[in-house]
């Protein structure tokens, strides 16, 4: 089990239970994909899904599932807060809001929010805050 | 990154207890005699992407996804056996095609790729069908439908 972690990238958090057991030849391997929703269901309590579906821990490793039981905000970007879930229009990456900074007083009005995504980046190999100054997201909580 | 879509969870999060729970649980889940007998007669190709998820992070790894099954879904098999492709990190000539789709997708069933057999079953059609519905879904910026 350690040693399939061990072959885990670098960005993947929490590692030690991101594998699943093949069989007797094979042993544990390495979850596939890029463990951005494991990461999300970690930090969020997700744990949807048959045990197939999930991690020895028991939280999911889709995005899809991250997303059950959710209602995408609505209200503008203003209404964003830390701690919802970010997710990519193709629903192929998502990470968690960990921070959002009002406008500075006198920016020009509708000068959206500047918000920070946390998420387990496949890019960069390790767990990265992005500055999301403009995100697209349509408001209307 | 565009943030398009931002959900609000219903339920709080219990992130000590998570943590807490990590590493609670190292006795192997059965598998069943029926699932293993399945996947010896379903193509490789097919019973991996057929419903997998794709996950990825920038444009950069999308395009290099797109091509490798571009590549899977034309190539011959001893070519695609050759073929490398940018790590997550976009260095070139990193991963097999085997490799870059176990980091990108995950399939509907768990299990490990069998590589002798994947570029052979390519060459199938309902192999290329399947190929052909993921790469649909990258140039259509959603998930491919099982």
């Amino acid at each position: 089990m350690a040693a399939a972690a061990a072959r885990l990238d670098a960005h993947v958090t929490p590692r030690v239970c991101f594998v699943w057991y093949e069989n007797t030849r094979a042993g544990w391997q390495p979850i596939p994909g890029t463990g951005c929703a494991h990461y999300v269901a970690h930090q969020k309590n997700i744990r949807y899904g048959s045990q197939g579906q999930k991690c020895v821990a028991g939280y999911t490793f889709r995005v899809a599932p991250c997303l059950t039981g959710l209602t995408q905000v609505t209200g503008g970007l203003g209404a964003v807060q830390v701690g919802d879930i970010w997710v990519s229009v193709a629903r192929d990456h998502t990470g968690i809001v960990t921070g959002v900074v009002p406008p500075a007083a006198g920016a020009a009005a509708n000068t959206p929010p500047a918000i920070s995504i946390t998420h387990a980046s496949s890019g960069q190999k390790k767990e990265k805050k992005t500055r999301d100054a403009a995100p697209t997201c349509s408001p209307s909580r | 990154m565009n943030a398009t879509g931002v959900f609000k969870a219903v339920a709080a999060a219990a992130l000590g207890c998570a943590l807490l729970s990590c590493c609670a649980s190292t006795t192997p889940p059965p598998k069943s005699d029926t699932a293993a007998a399945s996947a010896a007669a379903t193509n490789e190709v097919v019973w991996y992407l057929k419903g997998a998820e794709r996950q990825a992070e920038t444009y950069d790894q999308r395009r290099e996804i797109r091509r490798a099954l571009e590549d899977l879904a034309s190539l011959p098999a001893a070519e695609l056996r050759r073929k490398r492709y940018a790590d997550a990190s976009m260095q070139p000539g990193q991963w097999s095609l085997a490799t870059l789709l176990q980091k990108y997708f995950v399939p509907a069933d768990l299990h490990s790729i069998d590589e002798q057999r994947l570029y052979d079953d390519a060459q199938r059609p309902e192999a290329r069908t399947v190929v052909r519905a993921q790469i649909q879904a990258i140039d259509e910026n959603r998930q491919a439908t099982p």
